[in-house]
């Protein structure tokens, strides 16, 4: 790869990185932060995010709607129950949400009624809801163009700035963060109480997380060549 | 709730130091053409999993087979439980891995013309052990695996799934302090892999046994406590 097409995927990345900072806010420091994985907050990690942050909120409660009629409290439950990888739902999202999706006609609302104690309002689906329902579930999700690397910026730039040693010192202890985050993840997944849900969500941030780290042995096998092109042909 | 519910601290406390089990101090070893291993040391504590990773050919097998006595070092030192092994005798090598290791390879190895119970109770029959009871001790361990059922098949009767952990099992029978796991499910699908592995962490940690494990994905090395990483025939940790 010529050196000026090399910095210029790292702008790419850099652009990438900045549009999905949210899906890879996890990623981006895992080595410096504590992050304790819990039973459900361990599938609110890293990479499952991507996959909910796709989804909008308003085509999940609609789904939840599709049973019949719910109220905000009865849909945040069922929310917690079904998803248990999904990032935490807050009450009051469901409910904004709910009130985005009344005032665009794709559910209704009765007159609220009072259950153990507080007054909730039912919500129900609208035919539009359901054609809307229906186009989101059968709508194959583009894939990505492109992958956004932030270890691969911080690479190039460890190598322009500092050399090779900190490039690779930065790659193994990247490694030693992702292998450390996959036991927790191995973990989790062979406890004999675990759903098969957990098991899955696991599973999906298992292989992405094997996948970064097989580019990280693979960048540790050709840090040198890469240094040696960086700095063959500076970039003006 | 999600977020709400922590897993039992044993899934994130950090590692407690081990009595050191087995360990090689400074390993080379040269098969002429070129050096597998120049100066590797590790340390295995009791009831450890280390995972040993790296490329093909950097020195993981070879590394194993010093470890285990089955390969004498050029330099170097491997110590078991306090005693120097490597300077041993072949004999007395032999007898250590009988009494003392397990050995379990990508493909099971077991005798096909035995069923799954004989090939389970052999390394007890090697031991001085009688038919009967060993008989009933390796269909214990086959339970253990799930894989009782299997107990009268032979291995050409079986899955590679159901041979490999018929194949554990045969390895963890004795409960030896060491098993050495080489690329001990590269033969396997995903599913199947994950379940030898899933089985094989839970009873080695039942009964205290290390495991040198090697392998080449890291999916694999994530079943263990703590990896080295053999490159070139020298080890990073």
């Amino acid at each position: 790869m010529a050196p000026g097409t090399f910095v210029a995927f790292g702008v790419f990345f850099v652009l990438g990185f900045t549009l999905h900072g949210a899906l890879h806010a996890g990623l981006s420091a895992p080595a410096s932060r504590t992050f304790r994985l819990t039973r459900g907050s361990c599938l609110t990690g890293l990479f499952t995010q991507c996959i909910v942050s796709l989804m909008s909120t308003g085509h999940m409660l609609l789904g939840l709607l599709a049973e019949g009629e719910r109220h905000g409290y009865e849909l945040k439950r069922e929310h917690d129950a079904r998803f248990p990888a999904a990032r935490p739902l807050a009450f009051g999202q469901v409910y904004a949400t709910l009130e985005r999706l009344r005032k665009s006609g794709l559910v209704s609302a009765a007159t609220s009624v009072k259950v153990d104690g507080p007054q909730r309002t039912p919500f129900t689906m609208t035919p539009a809801g359901r054609d809307e329902f229906e186009r989101w579930l059968t709508e194959v999700q583009p894939p990505s163009p492109y992958v956004a690397n932030p270890l691969s910026v911080k690479v190039t730039l460890a190598l322009l700035t500092a050399g090779e040693p900190l490039a690779q010192d930065f790659l193994r202890r990247q490694r030693d963060a992702h292998l450390s985050r996959m036991r927790e993840y191995t973990r989790l997944k062979s406890r004999p109480d675990s759903s098969l849900a957990e098991v899955l969500a696991a599973d999906y941030a298992l292989t992405h997380l094997d996948a970064d780290l097989r580019w990280i042995d693979a960048a540790l096998e050709r840090v040198a060549e890469l240094n040696k092109e960086l700095h063959s042909c500076p970039v003006r | 709730m999600p977020g709400s519910m922590t897993l039992p601290d044993h899934i994130h406390s950090p590692e407690t130091p081990r009595e050191t089990v087995l360990s090689g101090r400074a390993l080379v070893k040269d098969y002429g053409n070129a050096p597998a291993l120049r100066g590797v040391s590790v340390e295995l504590g009791r009831g450890e999993i280390l995972a040993v990773t790296g490329p093909s050919g950097s020195g993981k097998s070879t590394l194993l087979l010093c470890m285990a006595g089955v390969l004498r070092p050029d330099a170097g030192e491997v110590h078991f439980q306090g005693r120097r092994i490597d300077t041993d005798s072949e004999t007395d090598r032999s007898l250590l891995r009988r009494d003392s290791f397990g050995v379990l390879f990508q493909f099971g190895q077991l005798i096909t013309e035995m069923t799954a119970a004989e090939n389970v109770a052999l390394p007890l029959l090697l031991s001085g052990a009688r038919r009967r009871p060993a008989m009933m001790t390796a269909r214990d361990w086959l339970r253990r695996f799930g894989v009782e059922a299997l107990a009268d098949q032979l291995p050409t009767q079986m899955s590679g799934g159901q041979s490999q952990r018929v194949a554990v099992a045969r390895a963890l029978v004795t409960e030896p302090a060491v098993l050495f796991a080489d690329e001990p499910t590269a033969a396997l699908d995903t599913v199947a892999g994950e379940q030898v592995m899933t089985e094989l962490t839970r009873v080695a940690r039942e009964t205290g046994t290390a495991v040198l494990l090697i392998t080449h994905d890291a999916r694999v090395a994530a079943y263990g406590d703590r990896e080295i990483v053999v490159r070139d025939g020298l080890c990073s940790s």
